[in-house]
């Protein structure tokens, strides 16, 4: 057992961080008994979990104290530490990314005492090594491939005799699957054109397709499909015990064309375009945890092996101050997300513009007054009441986040529906009226409505 | 032509953790490092560190993937600070086992045969992990052997107290938490048997079903 207590307490616990930016806190020390600390190291960090094998990275550590700490007084050590500026904070099925202020106390003949704090961040930039193969032609990539292919079997056999045995295996083994799934397909379709643009977007721009084909014969189809996917892989063990788990955070298909007759010399064009949603996730790329988008698209021929070709791109992380700032608060693409409520959007939209204007803000209040809106909200935590906060009620103020339409608020939640700081992080939905701006911390204010709120999960 | 992906259903982008409402800062059945399974491990090494005592003597952990053979290793390597650990891949270069005692030895079975003679020429203490039983050879090499056969379920009450263990590891604040009944890890071991491995996979998924729903875990049933 260590003998002392470590508590970390950030600036703004419930705070959304931009990457890089530092963080700020203090850490507290309790000792139960005289206690020799060779060393009070606090660092700031992010790790991986969930079912890959753990990515971390540490970003900075300092050293905060070293001597002794007497018992029944508490130490206080103030520190700021830069955090990371990639990945972002990431919570999905078998990935998550968190980041995280840890202390450790370094203490001679005993446990060392430790602890950890969480919180999230937002990446402003994507890494420029995510990149997806070529979507371009692939034509050029095949006579390179066909000539290292053949330079590869010439080396083998000459290196190797029994690759004379492996070889022919392996060539009729690759015909077949080139005569299957290449050759047949194109005697129905003939080349098929596949552009997809551009190949690195940001979450909430579009993605658009090109499709073209001239069948060499007439014949039947049961119709085009495009599949937009994100996954999330992750790759757990080693060796023998390597397993690759996966898991579909998106999956969208669109039909660009019903069951249909081809003719033979026609020319079949298709432009598709999808708007990737606010709400998922960007590229991301650790060693053995990834997730990745892509589009396919299918020609579902009957009784005929399908056309068929996958193309990877890469999605950006939304700027931070896209997230943060209030200015920006209701996101360009907030059409692409489906939107519950357009009056709740545009009533926040005034409350947003007008927050340096106090007499219009004034109006746009005195107008919504006595209206109720439906919310469903990510609670962060609790925080300290605005200074324009104006309310006799007894309850407490916590920060929350509307991410459908990516706007920050700061809820009054009464007494009655205030449940303990565990249940902070979860989802809420209910009503609520709106009261005003907080100009400090830019978040719109609301108050939680006691008779329907609800909070999800129970 | 263009859509927009409405009713996404699953779908969660949230910078909270979801886990936090279960009192947990992770999904507690996730991968660990390799120190965290170490710190985690619930093994008696004291009886295993004690046989270790001589040059002569040679442990072997035996039994099939996700029985707990690597949780024994890194159990007794924590214990024995002084151990080399050695993973031998199943592809790539492999590490040499050479003379340095004591040493960890995991994935022993893929030693050749050569290898194995030149490894237990040197002695011991050695801790072998290992799919099949090489008992014969160390004892041909004239080395005290000792079998720890990880395919022997646990007892129902160590079952729910490494689970258990797993969930404390991964705790968010002070106060109650999730916990496994004997009952809930009886039910599992008739299901899966000894293989802790497939365990932990099943109740990843059900924990992060609950967490998507927002619902208790685990569950009443």
């Amino acid at each position: 057992m260590a003998t002392c207590r470590l508590i970390i307490e950030l600036e703004e616990p419930a705070e959304t961080r931009k990457g890089g930016d530092p963080i700020s806190g203090v850490v507290l020390v309790d000792a139960e008994k005289e206690t020799n600390c060779t060393g009070l190291i606090v660092s700031t960090g992010w790790h991986t979990h969930g079912l890959g094998n753990i990515a971390q990275g540490e970003v900075e550590q300092k050293k905060l104290f070293e001597g002794s700490w007497q018992p029944g007084k508490q130490y206080r050590y103030p520190f700021t530490l830069l955090t990371a500026t990639w990945p972002p904070t990431y919570y999905g099925h078998h990935l998550n990314v968190d980041h995280f202020v840890n202390a450790e106390a370094t203490i001679p003949w005993a446990s060392n005492a430790k602890t950890v704090e969480i919180f999230s961040l937002v990446a402003d930039k994507s890494p420029e090594d995510l990149t997806p193969v070529d979507n371009r032609s692939k034509r050029t990539g095949w006579i390179t491939r066909a000539i290292l292919l053949f330079v590869a079997i010439l080396l083998f056999s000459v290196a190797i005799p029994f690759a004379m045995i492996v070889t022919p295996i392996a060539v009729v083994g690759y015909s077949i699957y080139w005569f299957f799934f290449k050759l047949m397909p194109r005697r129905i379709t003939g080349d098929v054109s596949l552009v997809i643009q551009p190949d690195r977007l940001t979450v909430g721009q579009s993605i658009h397709g090109t499709c073209s084909f001239t069948p060499r014969k007439n014949s039947t189809i049961n119709g085009i499909r495009w599949t937009i996917r994100c996954v999330e892989t992750c790759v757990s063990g080693s060796g023998s015990n390597r397993k690759a788990n996966t898991h579909e955070v998106l999956s969208k298909t669109k039909q660009l064309m019903e069951a249909c007759d081809l003719q033979a010399g026609k020319l079949y064009e298709f432009d598709f375009e999808f708007a990737i949603p606010l709400l998922t996730p960007p590229s991301m790329t650790f060693t053995d945890n990834r997730i990745e988008w892509s589009s396919e698209l299918r020609i579902d021929i009957p009784r005929w092996p399908d056309w068929s070709k996958t193309i990877p791109f890469i999605v950006n992380v939304k700027p931070a101050n896209a997230i943060l700032s209030p200015a920006t608060g209701v996101d360009d693409n907030t059409e692409s997300v489906e939107d519950d409520d357009p009056w709740l959007t545009e009533v926040l939209q005034q409350v947003i513009q007008s927050h340096d204007d106090s007499e219009r803000l004034e109006v746009v209040i005195e107008a919504i007054v006595d209206q109720n809106f439906a919310i469903f909200v990510d609670v962060q935590g609790k925080v300290d009441e605005p200074y324009e906060a104006d309310i006799d009620d007894v309850g407490n103020w916590v920060a929350a986040v509307d991410t459908r339409r990516n706007i920050r608020m700061v809820l009054f939640v009464p007494e009655s529906l205030f449940v303990d700081r565990i249940a902070w992080a979860r989802k809420f939905r209910g009503q609520a009226k709106v009261l005003g701006y907080e100009a400090n911390a830019d978040r719109v204010m609301m108050r939680l409505i006691d008779q329907s709120s609800t909070t999800t999960g129970h | 032509m263009q859509w927009n992906a409405a009713n996404l259903d699953g779908v969660q982008m949230t910078r909270t953790s979801p886990y936090q409402y279960l009192n947990l800062r992770r999904n507690p059945f996730g991968e660990l490092t390799r120190d965290e399974r170490a710190e985690l491990a619930i093994v008696e090494v004291d009886v295993l560190i004690d046989f270790l005592a001589t040059g002569r003597d040679v442990l072997q952990v035996i039994g099939p993937c996700g029985h707990g053979k690597t949780t024994h290793l890194l159990a007794i390597g924590k214990a024995m600070p002084t151990a080399r650990y050695l993973y031998l891949p199943e592809d790539g270069p492999r590490p040499t086992v050479d003379a340095s005692r004591p040493m960890i030895v995991d994935e022993a079975q893929r030693m050749s045969w050569w290898q194995l003679r030149s490894a237990l020429r040197h002695g011991g203490p050695l801790i072998l992990g290992t799919h099949v039983d090489l008992s014969k050879q160390i004892c041909r090499a004239g080395l005290r052997v000792r079998t720890v056969d990880v395919t022997q379920p646990v007892s129902i009450l160590r079952l729910a107290e490494i689970l258990n263990q797993r969930i404390e590891a991964s705790r968010f604040n002070d106060g109650k938490l999730p916990q496994i009944t004997q009952e809930i890890a009886s039910r599992l071991q008739q299901v899966f048997g000894a293989n802790v491995r497939a365990i932990e996979r099943h109740l990843y998924d059900e924990f992060q079903r609950s967490v998507l729903e927002q619902k208790t875990w685990p569950p009443a049933d």
